[in-house]
């Protein structure tokens, strides 16, 4: 094999691995910033289920209620569909009080969000979050049909501000 | 045009959504970038470990440049390339951030003194006819670049933590009205 | 599979672990390190692979080419082990759940075999292909499978950031219903 052949199959087959890798459906890229459409705004009210405390970008996964909160979307197998919010890091949304602790699983909040373009269930956080409050039978109280948290007496507040106007 | 509404205008054009649409562009994109970094700051270490004498000093200088000048301008046109591919697709968050801005100028720094530095070696070699003289400014003049493109590497990845590392000298937090 | 093991959650929970999510300059310095650290490794390591390939510096003997880069290399190896060993340790379950960590990390302990047998076996009659010669097949499939191998690492390193905390099962001790009285 000549030099320049070696060279550009050395090339090539680095580069179609790098192409192979990051297209993987193993491996999918389920977002990058750039995926969110920050001109669309929409409130999710949820459940918590995991909170990712990652440095880099702190991300709350929660199933999101049907609008009479009564219980949560679920996919056509009847499991919970998952959400994630993504937010800046661990120690910015610790600024705002957020983290592991204060959103233990079966926490119900509301979140504004820009949704991915993709239509995959994730979003950016926009505004603040709110808590709804937790009643006598250590079950959070959800808010009322068509409501969020804000709207719930006795919600704690995460953040600066008010809920953010969703678009269309 | 400030530069904001410029990056909102980059922002809304329709190669820019479509770069944003597809999941995997951007990922796929950062990964040649950052490979290309590779390439092209161990290119420039060669050169500057040959300048101080701490690598390749069986070799001329001239043929030290020779074998990596190619891997440092082909990764360049690599890293300008797949970086203008990330700009148009998140033109807000980069041309809003410190980071990037300086990042940009140290980068302009970097292409010209190799450009420069390229030159005269080839210069030297063509009138002596052998190997060009490393005087001490060119042993200073390689350790800067070594520090300017370690910076460099730096301020690309802080531009994701732009309010953290920068706080309110970070134009996107100056932009909010100072609020962190 | 829900739950990582238990040092898994000893190393999240550490006070290292802690001070590593809450401090706001912390992960900006560890990342731009870990950044630099690793394409160190792979420039480097590239450098010795196209000479092992036999495609650039032929006028340099292997072992110099390999000698003047090697203390580099393991270097920025150490390096990049111990700032990732900081990003892990911010966020420890996450990665231990994520499919492209975990790939990540078999790809690097590939990459350690592969130069572990080139450099016990092949490695050991470089004296005969030193110079001049082009090398030998088995030291080109070394170089060859070295820059795939790397270039893996770090691809599938990128993909972390894109794909983490995505990998994590759901709980299934939450109770969704909230209609009951």
């Amino acid at each position: 094999m000549s030099k320049n052949k070696l060279m550009l199959k050395t090339i090539g087959s680095a580069a179609a691995l790098i192409v192979g890798l990051a297209a993987s459906p193993l491996l999918h890229a389920h977002h990058s910033f750039a995926a969110y459409d920050m001109t669309k705004t929409q409130i999710l009210t949820g459940v918590v289920t995991r909170v990712n405390p990652d440095a880099n970008h702190l991300q709350i996964f929660f199933a999101p209620m049907n609008t009479d909160r009564k219980n949560v979307e679920r996919d056509k197998d009847g499991k919970p569909v998952i959400w994630a919010v993504e937010m800046a890091g661990s120690a910015a949304a610790a600024q705002d009080g957020i983290s592991v602790s204060t959103f233990q699983p079966g926490t119900v909040f509301s979140v504004g969000v820009h949704p991915q373009r993709s239509g995959d269930p994730s979003g950016f956080r926009e505004g603040p979050l709110f808590k709804c409050p937790v009643g006598a039978n250590g079950k959070a109280t959800p808010p009322k049909p068509g409501e969020h948290c804000d709207a719930v007496e006795g919600r704690t507040a995460f953040g600066q501000g008010t809920l953010p106007t969703p678009t269309k | 045009m400030s530069l904001l509404e410029i990056a909102k205008a980059i922002d809304s054009t329709s190669l820019s959504t479509s770069i944003k649409t597809i999941s995997w562009i951007v990922p796929l994109v950062q990964c040649f970038h950052i490979l290309m970094v590779g390439v092209v700051f161990v290119s420039i270490l060669m050169l500057s470990l040959r300048v101080l004498g701490r690598a390749r000093t069986d070799e001329p200088l001239a043929m030290t440049w020779s074998r990596f000048a190619p891997f440092l301008w082909g990764g360049i046109v690599v890293l300008i390339i797949t970086g203008v591919l990330l700009v148009i697709s998140e033109p807000v968050r980069e041309l809003m951030a410190l980071s990037f801005r300086l990042k940009m100028l140290l980068l302009a720094i970097g292409i010209v003194s190799a450009a420069v530095f390229g030159r005269r070696v080839r210069a030297e070699v063509a009138v002596a006819g052998s190997e060009p003289l490393v005087s001490g400014g060119m042993r200073m003049a390689s350790v800067a670049t070594l520090v300017l493109w370690v910076a460099i590497i730096i301020l690309g990845r802080t531009i994701a933590y732009d309010d953290s590392v920068w706080g309110s000298w970070s134009p996107a937090v100056l932009q909010r009205g100072g609020a962190l | 599979m829900r739950t990582p093991p238990s040092f898994i959650h000893a190393i999240e929970f550490s006070a290292f672990g802690e001070w590593m999510r809450s401090n706001v300059l912390a992960m900006p310095w560890v990342n731009a390190a870990h950044v630099l650290c690793v394409i160190l490794v792979f420039g480097t390591i590239l450098v010795v692979d196209l000479r092992l390939l036999g495609l650039l510096d032929r006028h340099r003997s292997v072992t110099r080419t390999a000698d003047e880069l090697l203390h580099l290399t393991w270097a920025a190896f150490a390096g990049a082990a111990i700032s990732g060993a900081l990003f892990f340790s911010a966020n420890a379950t996450t990665y231990w759940f994520n499919t492209a960590f975990r790939f990540k990390m078999l790809a690097i302990v590939l990459a350690g075999l592969n130069m572990a047998v080139f450099q016990f076996v092949t490695y050991r009659g470089v004296a005969r292909w030193d110079r001049n010669e082009p090398p030998p097949r088995a030291a080109q499939l070394a170089a060859g499978l070295s820059i795939l191998l790397w270039v893996t690492v770090l691809v599938l390193g990128r993909l972390i950031g894109f794909t983490k905390g995505f990998d994590v099962a759901v709980p299934d001790n939450i109770d969704f219903d909230f209609g009951a009285p």
